[in-house]
């Protein structure tokens, strides 16, 4: 029953009821920070903090989201509270800690006497539990929107570093493209390893595999001036005997060649392409950097400041779609792999059942037919 | 599923998805005869009464050398062990005698190490001191041994079991997989080689009861000292010269071959060797794929670990780590197997290949025989001439000395002429049985190279099915 609670999504589109209308971004409102969602996770509360501004280039761009902890909230407030330049200013309390601890308590303790009490009893005692759960929780993401609120709206506070740094700057996604640039590299290097490997490991069967067409010629040879019978023949099915074993081995190397080498190799060349893609996007933050500080100087000189606004723009739109599109490709790039990978492995082991199942049954049947000669 | 490039018409495992139990298969028709993976070639024969008229008797051979370098351990390998197949009849002896040589030991260090082999045997022969016993012999107490039987029976057209080799390492084209130690094959090599030799001896009729073979396997103690001293004796001598000079007169003469046997005899031994050869040649060269690639089979799972360890996705990484633990048993395996065929068919090959210059040595010998005995006619003859001529010219005395000459020549004549009828038929009858003793060795080793491969491939296909549910589980929650 805590498992349900603990991961809670906190609809709050009923308070959003006072706000569907659009922003003004006159004066007074040229900064504006609300909390559009929040998650309950175990240990924390996870808050969406989204920011809308015109006080475009100070801010990269005029709308953006951050995921917050209370902690980080803490963090902030304790550094406005220490900078001296603040000291005549009355500086927003910090939120309290998001605490749900006495409902968990109760909720424990509800789950622990459910055998002693009536459904009905239960069920509303369950309901009746939700209920101040949920209410806990949009009161603590209220306290914490009005924080954030003062902050933006205060004439000094506003312009804080800090406070800039807290709205923004997301680690998160870059965060995942720092890991996944990481791991692609590192994968990438122990995939052609194996790659290379395995080529060279089937190469090296097949090799063994035509040998045997040699050893059954030389088999073959031998028979013809055999003056004894007995030899003659056993050394013929022996010959045989290879002719047909070197077929089975050869299609097992083939086999594993096609199912594990070639699946590897693709592997390869779509890490590849996964790397690329995260090249293509870096590229994009660049173009937009250099985008952004193109603004900064146009709006200092007093020059050319549309085109710079429109390239600016321009290069963010493209950053953003090449970095959500990039965020979602990658991670349909692993599950279309998971999903190959299963395909082909299992298919390499079936195969090599069924040709280890064949060279088992061809080697018996030689052996009988040896031993009886 | 897909299917590789593969003719399906005469693709008869298609259908196959029945597994064969090695326990239902009788490998056992001939008896207890229990074997090593081909770790020697000549397994000691049965102990059945010689009866040479009647049809060959199923040979229940008694434990072969338990040294076999490479056993594979198979979770089902059969309990009974693999059948032996019929010792021919006109193998097989009266009086039994098993010889073993075992347990490399290094002795000393330094300049003057060596390594001593525990020499075993086990006998019913009557003129043995006793049933069984052990010594500790070196490399160079073989080397003597096989000079003396060479010195005393070469010369009556005996096929000698071939010399151990001094240098092993030299003598073939095969690469040795990474992890193994050089040493250790070659000093598993020069063990079988020299178990191979004594057992050749012992399984020879005449060899097996020569002295100096006996004192070789019962005497306690260390053996007179052979090779410095013997090459300036006058036996030592004469041997090294008549060695050079049959290489040579071997090139240059030409006997007037009467007997179709022997015509046939000789064009067959060229033939043999050459295919020997070539079948000695492709057996390496399998061995070497075949190892390369189970070396190859290690390394792709040392690879296929380390993307199993960075992969985020459990399954996916747990199914890496399967992988690698199945090509590794699947490299090990074919190792193990390249190593049984190299012990056992390739320096098998080998030795007939050495062989074939003793019955080689033997014809020649054969040849010999021929020539001091025409020699002898012909000397005959001359004498004769010469004493018609001394007595047509008057001079009594001389001609008198031929007849004494001419005495003693047709004397030497007859001498030769029974000789080279004895040479012929102990070649004939060595050559004779040589060929169905290289059938057999042939036989024996290719049976247990396949039933080898048998239980290898057995632990192949265990080990791919036990993976396959991990590689379905990829997909699993």
């Amino acid at each position: 029953m805590l498992d349900e609670l603990e991961q809670h999504h906190v609809d709050l589109s009923d308070s959003r009821q006072g706000r569907t209308e659009s922003v003004d971004l006159g004066n007074g409102n040229d900064l504006r920070v609300e909390i559009s969602d929040a998650l309950s996770e175990k240990e924390r509360v996870k808050f969406t903090i989204r920011t809308v501004t015109s006080l475009v280039p100070r801010f990269a761009r005029p709308e953006f989201s951050v995921i917050r902890t209370h902690e980080e909230f803490a963090w902030l407030a304790d550094r406005l509270a220490e900078n001296v330049e603040y000291a005549g200013c009355v500086i927003p309390p910090v939120p309290p800690t998001p605490d749900f601890s006495s409902s968990r308590e109760k909720l424990a303790r509800l789950g622990e006497g459910e055998s002693s009490m009536s459904k009905e009893e239960y069920d509303k005692m369950k309901s009746e539990l939700e209920a101040e759960y949920l209410a806990t929780f949009k009161k603590t993401v209220a306290m914490h929107e009005v924080f954030l609120r003062r902050i933006a709206e205060h004439p000094k506070l506003r312009e804080d570093d800090i406070f800039k740094v807290f709205l923004e700057f997301d680690k998160d996604k870059d965060e995942f493209f720092e890991a996944q640039k990481r791991f692609i590299t590192v994968f990438y290097g122990h995939l052609r390893s194996a790659l290379s490997e395995a080529d060279r490991m089937n190469r090296h069967y097949k090799a063994t595999a035509d040998t045997y067409i040699r050893v059954s010629a030389c088999a073959s040879a031998c028979t013809k001036f055999e003056r004894d019978d007995g030899l003659a023949e056993f050394l013929s099915s022996f010959a045989e005997f290879c002719e047909r074993y070197r077929k089975l081995e050869g299609r097992t190397a083939s086999d594993s060649d096609l199912k594990l080498a070639d699946t590897l190799h693709y592997y390869v060349s779509d890490c590849n392409s996964a790397k690329d893609l995260l090249y293509r996007r870096a590229r994009a933050l660049a173009d937009f950097e250099s985008a952004n500080k193109e603004l900064e100087k146009a709006r200092a000189k007093g020059k050319a400041v549309q085109k710079a606004e429109a390239d600016q723009e321009a290069a963010f739109n493209t950053f953003n779609t090449i970095s959500e599109a990039a965020r979602a490709e990658l991670i349909s790039f692993k599950q279309r792999w998971v999903a190959y990978l299963h395909k082909n492995l299992t298919e390499l082991a079936e195969l090599q059942i069924k040709h280890s199942r064949g060279q088992v049954q061809l080697l018996t049947q030689t052996l009988e037919r040896l031993r009886q000669g | 599923m897909e299917k590789s490039s593969d003719n399906s018409e005469d693709d008869i495992f298609a259908e196959t998805n029945e597994t064969v139990d090695v326990e239902d298969v009788d490998l056992n028709s001939s008896g207890a005869g229990v074997s090593t993976p081909a770790a020697t070639a000549a397994p000691a024969p049965a102990a059945e009464k010689l009866e040479p008229s009647a049809p060959p008797a199923a040979a229940s051979a008694p434990p072969a050398a338990a040294s076999a370098p490479a056993a594979p351990p198979a979770s089902n390998s059969s309990s009974g062990g693999p059948s032996k197949l019929e010792l021919p009849a006109s193998l097989a002896f009266e009086y039994l005698l098993t010889v073993r040589v075992t347990n490399p030991e290094k002795i000393g260090d330094g300049m003057g190490a060596y390594v001593a082999y525990k020499v075993s045997f086990s006998t019913t022969i009557p003129a043995f001191g006793r049933p069984e016993g052990s010594v500790r012999r070196r490399f160079s107490d073989f080397l003597g041994l096989y000079e003396k039987l060479h010195e005393k029976y070469l010369r009556d057209g005996f096929v000698i079991p071939p010399k151990p080799e001094k240098s092993v390492v030299g003598a073939t084209k095969i690469k040795m997989s990474k992890d193994s130690v050089d040493e250790d094959h070659f000093v598993e090599r020069r063990r079988a080689q020299l178990e191979r030799f004594l057992v050749r001896c012992s399984d020879h009729p005449v060899l097996r009861m020569d002295p100096d073979f006996r004192e070789f396997l019962e005497h306690d103690g260390d053996l007179p000292k052979s090779s410095g001293t013997r090459a300036l004796s006058g036996a030592g001598v004469m041997r090294v010269f008549s060695s050079i000079g049959s290489s040579v007169q071997r090139m240059t003469y030409k006997m007037d071959e009467t007997d179709q046997w022997f015509e046939d005899k000789n064009q067959e031994v060229h033939q043999l060797e050459e295919h020997l050869r070539r079948l000695h040649s492709s057996i390496e060269a399998l061995v070497n794929h075949r190892r390369e690639y189970g070396c190859m089979a290690e390394q792709f799972a040392g690879s296929a670990n380390m993307i199993s360890s960075v992969e985020e996705n459990t399954n996916l990484s747990f199914a890496f780590t399967k992988l690698a633990e199945t090509e590794e048993r699947v490299g090990r395996l074919q190792i193990e197997q390249a190593d049984s065929d190299y012990y056992g068919l390739a320096e098998l090959l080998h030795d007939h290949l050495a062989m074939l210059e003793s019955v080689r040595a033997s014809l020649y010998e054969r040849v010999r025989a021929y020539k001091t005995w025409k020699d002898a006619e012909m000397a005959l003859t001359k004498k004769r001439e010469e004493k018609v001529r001394n007595e047509l010219g008057g001079k009594a005395d001389k001609a008198a000395a031929c007849e004494a000459a001419t005495r003693e020549l047709e004397g030497q004549v007859e001498r030769g002429q029974e000789a080279f009828d004895k040479i012929s038929a102990t070649v004939r009858s060595e050559l004779e049985r040589y060929d169905l003793r290289r059938g057999y060795e042939l036989k024996t080793a290719i049976v247990a190279s396949l039933e080898h491969q048998l239980r290898q491939q057995q632990c192949v296909l265990e080990a791919w099915e036990a993976y396959l549910p991990e590689a379905k589980r990829i997909l699993a929650a």
